[in-house]
């Protein structure tokens, strides 16, 4: 196994990791915020809400996100009526969607806790202040749950990390299944090992990251 | 006209009456510490007036404005008009954690005044004022629960309420720490800020009250001069709520 090899090798598994950043990088940006929207809709004064967002997280956190990805890739096109719309959804897009509202539903499960451990006298305080509902949300509720939050998020951010490889499912080609198509094609282990040092390399920096983050939130 | 008026307060818990037609009259600069055992409906009755929880009947006016009307609990606008008008102090402080004691006092300001310029200059002379001027950058988990509180009052004074409310200010301190916040409160008192204090400090009530509401079962079952109402009580109920907590 000389020096060019293992360069080679890299390359071509590197190959897929373009893919798999930009799930993972677009499933953070979305999940997150549309997550905190989903824990505003389950505690939200309007039963018909709670009811469907319960719904939709229990959907979601129930049911193999595998399973989710097939569905609507292979799935939705063959509804009656609206499966038209889908057919044309390429396998990234519709890795993406099943990612997007499977992570959402976890953050929002995540977010929920954070929330239930900030004290109520917080929004006493805020209101006896005059701060509208809004800012009482952004700038005193959000601070304080998400510091609580933050070890959860870290810990998902990293699921999410190796949870990309799940577009191998659907063919999509990410980091994964060039490592796959490198073993078939030389008969030698070693892409398998190069894959498993690009997952180590991102969870590395994100763990280096996500623990910055939380430095922040230490008061 | 009196400067607030409370007028036939009514509330209850799920069927359970809390205030039972609560009137009474404060006028400017009146010191009014409020007291009786627990579940007699002293912290509900600040909670009422300051839009905390919503009445089911009575009035509030301040200064001549209604800002209860009759059972109408008050509409946002008008919440954060009565916000501005009176400062509340709870027992737990209630202070975020997630701001230094500068950011507590600064950024619940900046966000109810947008383009005030004066804040920078009131919160330093506030915290002078209570003493903790060399703790301004400091996050709340590093103060002691009396530094916390007379950080509250700090707080809740950056928007000159004309009424201050306290709600049991001492009760969830170190026996030891109650002073620093009672010589605080004096000092406002002697200042004129109009306050109402619910209290089992029955030393303040005696030595800075100007008047002294004596409640029970969710009616007012006295009042006076804390000179008379700790002397001389006339209802039997007082003598014996008094007579107790000195024994403890």
């Amino acid at each position: 196994m000389d020096l060019s090899y293992i360069t080679g090798t890299f390359l071509r598994v590197g190959g897929g990791l373009g893919t798999t950043l930009t799930l993972f990088f677009v499933t953070i940006l979305a999940s997150l915020p549309l997550g905190f929207l989903i824990t505003m809709l389950l505690r939200s004064g309007a039963a018909p809400l709670r009811w469907l967002s319960g719904a939709f997280v229990y959907l979601m956190r129930s049911t193999p996100l595998v399973l989710q990805l097939l569905f609507i890739y292979f799935g939705l096109p063959y509804l009656p009526y609206v499966g038209g719309y889908f057919s044309t959804m390429g396998r990234f897009t519709a890795t993406v969607w099943g990612f997007v509202l499977n992570y959402a539903a976890y953050f929002a499960e995540i977010f929920r806790g954070g929330l239930l451990a900030v004290d109520p006298g917080q929004y006493e305080a805020a209101k006896v202040l005059g701060l509208t509902r809004w800012q009482t949300t952004c700038r005193i509720v959000l601070p304080q749950m998400l510091r609580v939050a933050m070890p959860s998020v870290s810990n998902e951010t990293i699921t999410l990390v190796k949870d990309t490889s799940l577009m191998f499912t659907l063919a999509v080609p990410e980091v994964l299944q060039f490592a796959k198509s490198a073993v078939s094609s030389t008969g030698r282990t070693f892409p398998f090992v190069v894959a498993g040092i690009i997952y180590l390399g991102m969870n590395l920096a994100i763990t280096w990251l996500l623990k910055a983050v939380e430095k922040r939130f230490d008061y | 006209m009196a400067f607030l008026e409370v007028r036939q307060l009514e509330k209850s818990f799920d069927a359970l009456p809390v205030l039972r037609g609560v009137s009474f009259t404060v006028e400017r600069g009146d010191v009014i510490a409020v007291i009786g055992s627990s579940g007699s409906g002293k912290s509900t009755l600040l909670r009422c007036l300051i839009g905390l929880e919503t009445v089911d009947s009575g009035t509030v006016t301040i200064d001549g404005e209604t800002f209860i009307p009759e059972g109408q609990s008050p509409d946002p606008r008008r919440r954060k008009a009565l916000a501005g008008r009176m400062g509340m102090v709870f027992q737990n402080f209630n202070l975020f954690p997630h701001m230094t004691v500068r950011q507590n006092l600064l950024e619940p300001y900046r966000m109810t005044t947008p383009g005030a310029a004066d804040g920078e200059e009131k919160c330093r002379r506030l915290l002078e004022k209570v003493g903790l001027l060399d703790k301004a950058d400091v996050y709340p988990s590093k103060l002691s629960g009396g530094q916390k509180q007379r950080v509250a009052i700090a707080r809740a004074l950056m928007k000159s309420p004309e009424i201050m409310l306290f709600d049991e200010p001492t009760s969830a301190l170190d026996p030891l720490l109650t002073g620093e916040v009672l010589s605080i409160m004096r000092r406002l008192a002697e200042e004129h800020m109009t306050m109402l204090v619910v209290t089992h400090e029955m030393s303040f009530a005696q030595e800075a009250a100007s008047r002294v509401l004596f409640m029970k079962d969710g009616c007012i079952a006295e009042e006076g001069p804390p000179s008379e109402i700790f002397t001389r009580p006339r209802q039997p109920e007082t003598a014996a709520f008094l007579g107790s907590v000195s024994r403890r």
